[in-house]
């Protein structure tokens, strides 16, 4: 067990990952069982005040659903920064719990109201004319956001920036849960004034391309007096 | 936040400033924002332009949905997300996804409130109940060790299986069935009688009356005066209802019908009233190959032109408004709106007296309705400018006159300056005095006239 315990993390999670080797598993409990613990404490509080033996099964499960179909969920780990194992279990962890509340819920409530839920539902567009008037003015409103958002961010970095945009002011979330983001890369600072400029070139656009400024009147007769 | 009230806001500060703004349940007053913004009205002005066009896209923020597309990722994936597991490029693209989607944004937004919980520091409160639990015993660690290592699980959940085969029993399927297939048909039948072309056209003529921004009428339009707004009305959420709608239910149908001419016809006007003449232009020119010889995509295809004649300055485009119109009346002579639109066009190109005509023409076809009125008043205008054209220019040389003067060369710069008035009298009078429609022998000079004309 001496042996695992010199390991870093990503080597013992793959000492670990397909292998029946006791004192891998000896070292990657011993290593990681606060951690997990403490997230199945934390997400089971959600749902309520959980029981030790509750908490007890679904840190066991946690293990177990590491281990599942030869390791699977181990074996695809990838690190993709320092101590990203601690995330990675916390997510499985929190997953577990999640689960066990949520099927525990659906076996009380029955299952089928869940079950519509899980599945992916296939949304007929020609079922567009009948959603409720709001949401369709809303969809279209935000169609017409969407494509001056495309139309001023064209270009190096259009994706980003129209992601940061919507999550913004569709979803709801700060510059900071922004910045938090794996992949968007920028500080709260950058998000803010990704969003100002945003902001300041939609402004442009929409008083400048709006069609209600175009007076034909005063145009034809600007021109009658040629 | 305190600033220092007599600098400008720099773009970092007022970017800080409008994020403190957004979260704010409710709208601030500037002042009470930045000392400098009670003292600057520019930057105040800046400012509060720009909190506005927050609080439109406030406004427009849909509701949560509660049902999963199609595309949407699985509900598992936004925790491996925010905790960094799932490689860059997918991350991206699920972030990506989640920005515009209203199931997958709040599983995001979920997901990041969940791991910035659990990425909290285990308090002493957690540590002590951590430690009481069973599972911290190195008994029970040790039995788990030997349960890992000796068996491994693998397959899908019992549990889920055996609650599939109960609710999948031959009464509930059927009964399901049935209820699916009323829904269904039920559905169909609505769907069926909304998502008809003339649907969308009824909206369109709706909402341009609710708001008529065009000179130009649109076929089934009821009358509205020309509404002429200034200044910056760039708001998106200023639109008619009507628009709105049909523009919705037109996008759902071109999907399955795109190259159905009627919903190409719609999608034009409906980009007209939007102001997206190019976009126009080019749905009705497919159209109209569709279609050849419709009067209604012809006298929309001549719409298009005007308007963007009209916002680019392009006088080629006036001149193919006339065409298309030309083209409808031919199809159809008395059509009141192909007639009303040619007689403004003809305006803008100045060819007074066909405007004229076509106005006359028009309030034969058309002499009591409430655009009757609007024509009255603008051939009324149209007179009145002929009239002064009238009393300040010379009259036109007669055809005798013109064949006189054939071989000088004064006939030129007689001619050309007067060139569309002398194209119309050649058309209205020269023509007819040449070669009747009687049969009788034409008029000898408008025929010179007409032959010198020619050259």
């Amino acid at each position: 067990m001496a042996r695992y315990a010199k390991l870093s993390s990503t080597e013992l999670v793959r000492a670990c990952a397909g292998s029946n080797d006791e004192g891998a598993w000896a070292e990657f409990i011993r290593r990681f069982h606060v951690v997990i613990a403490a997230a199945v404490l934390r997400t089971a509080r959600r749902w309520g005040e959980p029981s030790h033996s509750q908490l007890d099964d679904l840190i066991q499960d946690t293990y177990l659903k590491l281990c599942e179909n030869d390791s699977r969920l181990l074996r695809s780990f990838s690190p993709r920064q320092k101590d990203s194992i601690y995330g990675f279990l916390k997510v499985v962890a929190a997953n577990v719990v999640h689960d066990h509340f949520k099927s525990a819920l659906a076996a009380k409530r029955g299952a089928s109201q869940t079950e519509a839920i899980t599945e992916p539902i296939q949304i007929d567009s020609k079922m567009a004319g009948t959603d409720s008037f709001d949401a369709v003015s809303r969809r279209i409103q935000l169609e017409q956001v969407d494509k001056v958002l495309r139309q001023v961010t064209a270009g190096k970095d259009q994706k980003r920036k129209r992601t940061i945009f919507w999550l913004r002011h569709r979803q709801g979330l700060t510059a900071s849960e922004i910045a938090a983001i794996p992949s968007i890369g920028l500080t709260t600072e950058g998000v803010e004034s990704v969003l100002l400029r945003l902001a300041i070139m939609i402004r442009a656009h929409l008083i400048s391309s709006s069609p209600h400024r175009e007076v034909k009147v005063l145009n034809r007769q600007n021109r009658s007096k040629k | 936040m305190i600033g220092n009230p007599n600098e400008h806001i720099g773009t970092a500060e007022l970017a800080k400033l409008l994020e403190e703004s957004r979260r704010s349940a409710e709208s601030l007053d500037a002042a009470d924002v930045h000392p400098h913004l009670a003292l600057c009205p520019t930057c105040r002005e800046q400012f509060e332009a720009l909190a506005s066009l927050d609080r439109q896209l406030e406004s427009i923020r849909p509701a949560e949905s509660r049902l999963p597309q199609s595309d949407c990722p699985g509900s598992g994936v936004w925790s491996a997300i925010v905790g960094g597991l799932t490689p860059s490029d997918e991350t991206m693209a699920c972030i990506e996804h989640a920005s515009r989607c209203d199931y997958c944004g709040p599983l995001l937004r979920g997901a990041m409130t969940e791991l910035a919980d659990l990425n909290g520091e285990i308090t002493a409160g957690e540590r002590k109940q951590i430690t009481t639990l069973v599972s911290a015993s190195a008994e029970w660690q040790q039995k788990l060790v030997q349960r890992i290592t000796g068996t491994r699980r693998s397959g899908p959940d019992r549990e889920s299986s055996a609650w599939r085969q109960r609710w999948l029993t031959v009464p509930r399927l059927a009964m399901a069935g049935a209820s699916l297939l009323a829904v269904a048909g039920l559905g169909s039948w609505v769907v069926v009688q909304r998502n008809q072309p003339a649907t969308a056209d009824k909206l369109l003529a709706r909402a341009y009356t609710e708001k008529r921004t065009l000179e130009l009428r649109i076929a089934g339009a009821g009358y509205a005066p020309l509404r002429v707004s200034r200044g910056p009305a760039a708001s998106f959420t200023s639109r008619p209802a009507a628009l709105l709608k049909a523009e919705a239910l037109i996008a759902s149908q071109l999907i399955s019908h795109p190259s159905d001419p009627a919903w190409l016809e719609a999608k034009a006007e409906a980009d007209v009233l939007e102001g997206e003449y190019d976009a126009a232009v080019e749905a009705l020119h497919r159209a109209l190959e569709l279609e050849p010889h419709s009067p209604v995509i012809l006298t929309d295809l001549a719409t298009a032109y005007f308007q963007r004649a009209q916002q680019e300055n392009r006088e080629e485009d006036f001149g193919a408004a006339y065409e298309y119109l030309s083209q409808a009346l031919k199809l159809h002579p008395d059509d009141p709106v192909a007639l009303f639109n040619r007689a403004i066009v003809s305006e803008h190109l100045f060819l007074y007296q066909q405007a004229l005509d076509d106005w006359e023409h028009y309030l034969r076809v058309d002499p009591g309705s409430q655009w009757a009125d609007e024509a009255h008043n603008r051939a009324d205008a149209v007179r009145e400018k002929l009239k002064e054209h009238g009393s300040e220019a010379t009259p036109l040389l007669s055809p005798a006159q013109v064949a006189a003067m054939a071989a000088s060369a004064s006939l030129g710069s007689e001619v050309d300056p007067r060139i569309e008035e002398y194209l119309h009298e050649a058309v209205r009078a020269w023509l007819p005095q040449a070669f009747p429609a009687t049969g009788a022998n034409g008029d000898w000079s408008a025929s010179r006239a007409l032959f010198f004309g020619r050259t």
